[in-house]
C-alpha cells in the first residue's frame, strides 16, 4: 500500500516535471539558475545514495567493483559499463577472497 | 503515444543525411521515414538499458516488494535513477515522504528536457504535447536533439519519430525488468546479483558528472549526506542534496 502510494506520487510528480513547460505553451525557457540548480541534482543525489548504500557494509568486492565501474563509465559515458565491467570485477575480488 | 507511432511511414529513402541538402520543412517530400528512423535511432540504446532494467526486476525479484507495484514503476515512473532509487529506498524501508522527494529532486533535470522540447514543438496541440511529455527522459531527449540537429522534418514527422523510439524504448524497458524479476533469481548467489544496485548508481554518477560543478554537487552531496547522517539517519540523503544545490555555484545554464 505504501509503495503504490510513493510510486504514484512519484509518478504523477515526474509528469507534472516533464510536462510543466511544454503545456505552459510559452516558449519562455525558465530562469537560467534554476536550470543550472535543476542538472545539479542528479550527481548530488547519486552521490548520496551511494554514500547511503555505503553504510550498509556492502563488503570490499562490491566498493572495489563500483569503484571500477565508476572509472570505466566516466570514460565510455555508458551506463552498462558500470555493470559489465564492475560485475565482473566484482566476481574476482570475490574469487580472491577479499570479500 | 503508440497511437501516434501507428501514423503512416512515409516511403523508404536509401539517401544518408549528409546527402541530402536540408530543404524546406514543409511536408511535400519526407525527407526519411520518421517511424524507422526513430526506432534505428533508439535500438542501440535500448540495448544499453536492457541490463540495468534486468537488474531493477531482479532487484525486485529478490525483496519482499509487492511485485506488481514494483514493476509497474517501470512504466509510471519511467525514468531509471529515479526508480532504482525508490525501489532500493523503499526495501530499505525508509520514510515514504523521504523517498518521494529524493525521487522527483533525481528527476527535476527533465525540467530542462522540457523548456527544449516546447520550443522543439512550438505547433504541436496540447494534447500532444501532453503525450510527448510522457516518456520524456534522458535517452529520448537524446535521440530527438541528434535527430534534429542531423535531419530536417516537419514537426508532424517528428511527432512520428518521437513516438516510435518511445514506444521502443518502453517496450524493451518493461519486457527487460519482467525478465528480470522471473530470471533474476534463477541466477546462482556467486553472481552477486545483489552489488547491480550500487553498480548502477556509481555507473549513473559517472554518467552524470559532465562538468566541475556537477563534480562540485556530487562530493558536496556526498559528503554532507555522510556528515548528517550521524544525526539524521536516512533524511540526510534529502538533506545532503539540498546543501549541494544550495551551495556549490550554479554558474550559467548549459
Amino acid at each position: 500500500m505504501k509503495l503504490w502510494a510513493v510510486i504514484l506520487a512519484v509518478a504523477v510528480g515526474t509528469y507534472l516535471i516533464r510536462a510543466s513547460l511544454l503545456l505552459l505553451r510559452s516558449r519562455r525557457t525558465p530562469p537560467a539558475a534554476v536550470v543550472a540548480r535543476a542538472a545539479l541534482v542528479a550527481p548530488a543525489a547519486l552521490a548520496a545514495l551511494l554514500v547511503s548504500a555505503g553504510a550498509h557494509a556492502p563488503g570490499l568486492p562490491v566498493v572495489l567493483g563500483c569503484a571500477a565501474g565508476f572509472a570505466v563509465t566516466l570514460r565510455t559515458r555508458n551506463v552498462v559499463h558500470a555493470l559489465l565491467v564492475g560485475l565482473p570485477a566484482v566476481w574476482v575480488a570475490q574469487a580472491l577472497g577479499l570479500g | 503515444m503508440t497511437t501516434l507511432a501507428t501514423a503512416p511511414q512515409a516511403p523508404a529513402t536509401t539517401a544518408n543525411v549528409h546527402d541530402r541538402p536540408a530543404g524546406p520543412a514543409d511536408g511535400s517530400t519526407p525527407a526519411r521515414p520518421p517511424v524507422r528512423d526513430g526506432l534505428r535511432a533508439i535500438v542501440p540504446i535500448c540495448l544499453g538499458v536492457a541490463p540495468m532494467a534486468v537488474a531493477l526486476g531482479a532487484l525486485v525479484g529478490g525483496s519482499d516488494l509487492d511485485p506488481v507495484a514494483a514493476l509497474s514503476s517501470s512504466v509510471l515512473v519511467m525514468a531509471g535513477s529515479a526508480q532504482l532509487t525508490l525501489l532500493d529506498m523503499s526495501i530499505r524501508d525508509l520514510d515514504a515522504l523521504v523517498i518521494v522527494a529524493t525521487a522527483l529532486l533525481i528527476n527535476a533535470r527533465f525540467l530542462a528536457y522540457s523548456a527544449a522540447m516546447a520550443s522543439w514543438f512550438p505547433t504541436s496541440s496540447r494534447w500532444q504535447r501532453a503525450l510527448l511529455a510522457l516518456p520524456l527522459v534522458d535517452q529520448m531527449f537524446l535521440v530527438t536533439a541528434n535527430d534534429r540537429a542531423r535531419v530536417r522534418r516537419t514537426e508532424a514527422e517528428r511527432r512520428r519519430f518521437y513516438a516510435a523510439a518511445a514506444a521502443a524504448l518502453v517496450t524493451v524497458w518493461v519486457v527487460a525488468q519482467v525478465a528480470g524479476y522471473l530470471f533474476g533469481a534463477l541466477l546462482p548467489e556467486a553472481f552477486a546479483l545483489q552489488a547491480a544496485t550500487p553498480l548502477c548508481l556509481s555507473g549513473l554518477l559517472a554518467v552524470s558528472l559532465k562538468d566541475r560543478r556537477a563534480w562540485g554537487a556530487a562530493a558536496a552531496g556526498g559528503a554532507a549526506t555522510a556528515l548528517l547522517a550521524l544525526a539524521l539517519g536516512p533524511a540526510a540523503i534529502l538533506l545532503g542534496i539540498a546543501v549541494a544545490v544550495v551551495l556549490v555555484p550554479a554558474g550559467s545554464a548549459s
